[in-house]
């Protein structure tokens, strides 16, 4: 089986990915699933990082509203039932929306208090999600993914095959939080450019015009990222070096990529939802919110993990 | 008045601790301050007094300081803050530096600023620019206001630069909520100490609203004040600093019947409760001029509101004086008028514009200067022009400042001595027409008077005058 690659930080080193050969056994969209599914159930543990999490987005989204920051917390199927949503990595407030005015004009000690925010919260997703992709990790048996899809590997067998610890490394977590942080900062720079120079649709344009940039630009890049973090956790790589690893992953599997993408993004979303009509929006907000991150942030960092798993026992090579 | 209270109380206390939380610890003040040269709202205070206390204005005729041509006027009353003047017309919005007239003129592709009510200016905790309200009808937007942050175009309703959207039962951040049309009514929010006062017809509300995020400090159902069995739609409203109330004027409608009740109640600005309601008559709708009630017809100054309605029996326009600490009903003044088209308040006097008809001969102003005390006339004069554009929920009603009356007309702009109401100078400027002739350039917008110039929108163009 692939075992991870651990050279960056000192852990054990594993074959890398690039020397490993090409497997036709390689495992589809179902066998992820289904590997998803059943580690969940074998290990409901993996829950608790995320739920954690969601504690904190869930507390995080609620102070957001009684804040003087403008912000809405809207809650599934307010956007529509059929709402295309992407997700790097889980957020710990999927319910909020902001619009670019939200950044202009702030005054010093305000953006620092938002950007501060920010990265607690980013700090916060990476180590649930680092501490879910690595114990997930360690439950995946790749040669018998490969060979039984639906098989899992038994639960503590890891530690017996050699395989890393269930902390992730501190110079894997602190890669993990700059490229999360990375993705954080592009996203606020979008929305500042976008209301600083009045950047918006154009007259006359419409909103095939916004599906198709977002179907053409947003889709194809965020599915290139979508492994990143896993070739961070599991296999030990730079950021830079992840993306292209994640980058490859995609090309070979687009479809696949794609449809795990829009799932967990649109899970992510819907299960905002399912406390909608509270008695109190505020509850309604907190209880969707931790739902949400709980149980989609946990499916989105297994699935990642299974799929960096699978696919790099498949062999990868950037040329 | 319960329902009220109960409104303010959780929502209140969470909304003031997120506050203290978020700024109060910060140590934060609103920005940008303010300034006697200020002009942040229709009718320059929360009381729409539309006076300008220290100001100081020639008595011998006005220069032209600069001048922003257009093609199209439309022009929508300016407001002037942090030394920048925002004025929106048919196709764009100016964002000017006050004493030049150097600036911006975001040309608008969409709804931004269209089919919109007097915008308003207010400060802000969070942001350095204090934050432009837009009304559009009974939803509000609020839009960063940096005067060097406006592009050259505003497309859509410019969701780029908006920071929060609200309409009397929402607030959002990232959405337009459902518009409605504005009416006959005179939706421009107050702006008292941050805190934006407005009116929402379509949810029959007056609400309070923070100016940072537009969250709701409080909210009255204004249906609430009607009798049984009647319909109560708002006019308009003021805020009386002096005394904290804001005062609503509503027009009430039994259903099914033509009979209209005007209606003024007093609300606590403090915490959004009822202090008193007070009818000054019972009026047929059958009998009035178009638009019943005129929009524009509240003032108040100094714990005093001033009202204009109709005289049920002699079909005379009427101001009528209340305490605005308990809605009590003072002097009342019947004034021989057709139309009316503005008032405005200083320390001693009210000064009044008005039409009247006089036979075979078109709609002239007619202008008195009353006793604030007692109602009595100090003097009236009247003036051979009329206003470009009269029945509007909003038009252009004087202003006082220094020792003069500014009183826009189709003939430009007129200055009476306010102590005596004798004219001082007429600024008349000519605008070529398409037939090789030349009219008039009109006064369009009330004479905004800020550190000692007047910023006025006239036929086809903008001035700055010193």
């Amino acid at each position: 089986m692939s075992t991870p690659n651990d050279s960056n930080d000192g852990t054990p080193t594993g074959t890398e990915p690039s020397q490993q050969p090409a497997d036709d056994a390689s495992v589809g969209l179902i066998g992820l699933i289904r590997i998803t599914i059943m580690l969940l159930r074998a290990r409901p543990a993996l829950l608790v990082p995320f739920a954690l999490a969601g504690a904190v987005g869930a507390t995080s989204a609620v102070a957001r509203i009684e804040s003087p920051y403008p912000v809405d917390m809207v809650a599934f199927p307010a956007n529509g039932v059929v709402h295309l949503s992407v997700a790097l990595v889980p957020t710990l407030e999927p319910m909020a929306e902001v619009n670019s005015g939200l950044v202009l004009g702030l005054k010093p000690v305000f953006l620092a208090v938002l950007i501060g925010w920010q990265v607690g919260l980013a700090l916060a997703v990476t180590v649930a999600f680092a501490g879910v992709v690595r114990l997930a990790a360690r439950s995946i048996s790749k040669t018998d993914a490969i060979s039984s899809p639906s098989a899992i590997s038994e639960v503590g067998s890891d530690e017996s095959r050699g395989l890393p610890g269930i902390v992730p490394s501190l110079v894997r977590l602190g890669w993990l939080f700059a490229y999360v942080l990375g993705v954080q900062v592009v996203l606020l720079a979008g929305l500042f450019v976008v209301g600083a120079f009045g950047i918006g649709p154009g007259p006359g344009s419409t909103g095939l015009g916004l599906l198709f940039g977002w179907l053409f630009v947003v889709v194809p890049i965020a599915s290139g990222l979508f492994l990143t973090p896993a070739a961070i956790v599991i296999g030990g790589k730079r950021p830079v070096e992840a993306v292209i690893e994640s980058a490859v992953y995609a090309v070979r599997r687009p479809l696949s990529v794609v449809v795990l993408l829009l799932t967990t993004g649109y899970l992510g979303t819907v299960l905002t939802g399912v406390f909608h009509g509270g008695p109190s929006p505020r509850i309604g907000v907190a209880l969707g919110t931790f739902t949400s991150v709980a149980v989609g942030g946990t499916l989105h960092a297994i699935v990642v993990a299974a799929a960096y798993i699978c696919w790099s026992a498949d062999g990868y090579s950037s040329h | 008045m319960k329902n009220s209270v109960e409104n303010v109380s959780r929502r209140a206390v969470l909304a003031g601790a997120g506050s203290l939380l978020g700024a109060g610890c910060l140590g934060a003040e609103r920005t940008p301050g303010t300034s006697d040269t200020d002009w942040r709202m229709y009718g320059r205070d929360p009381g729409r007094t539309r006076f300008v206390p220290n100001a100081s204005l020639p008595r011998d005729g006005v220069d032209i300081a600069w001048e922003r041509s257009v093609s199209a006027s439309g022009w929508y009353p300016p407001v002037v803050a942090n030394e920048t003047v925002y004025c929106q017309y048919s196709n764009g919005l100016f964002v000017l530096d006050a004493a030049t007239g150097e600036g911006t003129r975001a040309s608008t592709y969409g709804p931004f600023g269209r089919d919109i009510l007097p915008m308003a200016f207010a400060s802000t905790e969070l942001y350095r620019d204090g934050v432009l309200v837009v009304p559009y009808g009974t939803v509000i937007g609020g839009y960063a206001a940096d005067r060097g942050g406006w592009p050259d175009s505003v497309s859509g309703i410019g969701q780029e630069r908006a920071r929060w959207w609200l309409d009397g039962d929402s607030t959002s951040a990232s959405r337009l909520p459902p518009r409605a049309s504005a009416g006959e009514w005179l939706g421009s929010p107050l702006v008292v100490d941050g805190t934006l006062v407005s009116l929402h017809p379509r949810s029959a509300a007056l609400s309070a609203s923070d100016s940072d995020d537009g969250s709701n400090r409080w909210r009255f159902d204004l249906e609430t004040v009607a009798a049984d069995g009647y319909v109560a739609s708002p006019v308009g409203h003021v805020v009386d600093t002096t005394t904290g109330t804001a005062v609503v004027k509503l027009r009430t409608r039994r259903e099914e019947a033509a009979v209209v009740v005007p209606l003024l109640v007093g609300i606590s600005s403090e915490n959004g409760s009822l202090e008193w309601r007070t009818t000054t008559d019972e009026v047929s709708s059958g009998d009035t001029k178009p638009g019943v009630e005129p929009a524009d017809s509240l003032t108040t100054r100094d714990g005093t509101v001033y009202t204009i309605d109709w005289n049920t029996s002699t079909r005379a326009l009427r101001l009528c004086e209340l305490d605005a600490a308990t809605g009590e009903l003072g002097w009342t003044k019947s004034l021989d008028r057709s139309e009316h088209i503005g008032v405005a308040v200083d320390e001693a006097r009210l000064y009044h514009v008005g039409l009247i008809d006089r036979e075979e001969m078109p709609e002239t102003f007619r202008i008195v200067a009353l006793d604030r005390d007692s109602g009595s006339r100090r003097w009236a004069v009247t003036i051979d022009d009329a206003p470009l554009v009269p029945r509007l929920p909003y038009g252009a009603p004087p202003t006082v400042a220094d020792e003069h009356l500014l009183v826009p007309g189709k003939r430009g702009l007129h200055a009476l001595d306010r102590g005596t109401g004798e004219t001082l100078w007429t600024f008349t400027e000519m605008v070529p027409t398409s037939g090789g002739g030349s009219v008039e350039r009109s006064g369009m917008t009330p004479a905004v008077v800020t550190d000692d110039r007047i910023v006025i929108g006239t036929t086809l163009a903008l001035y700055g005058l010193e």
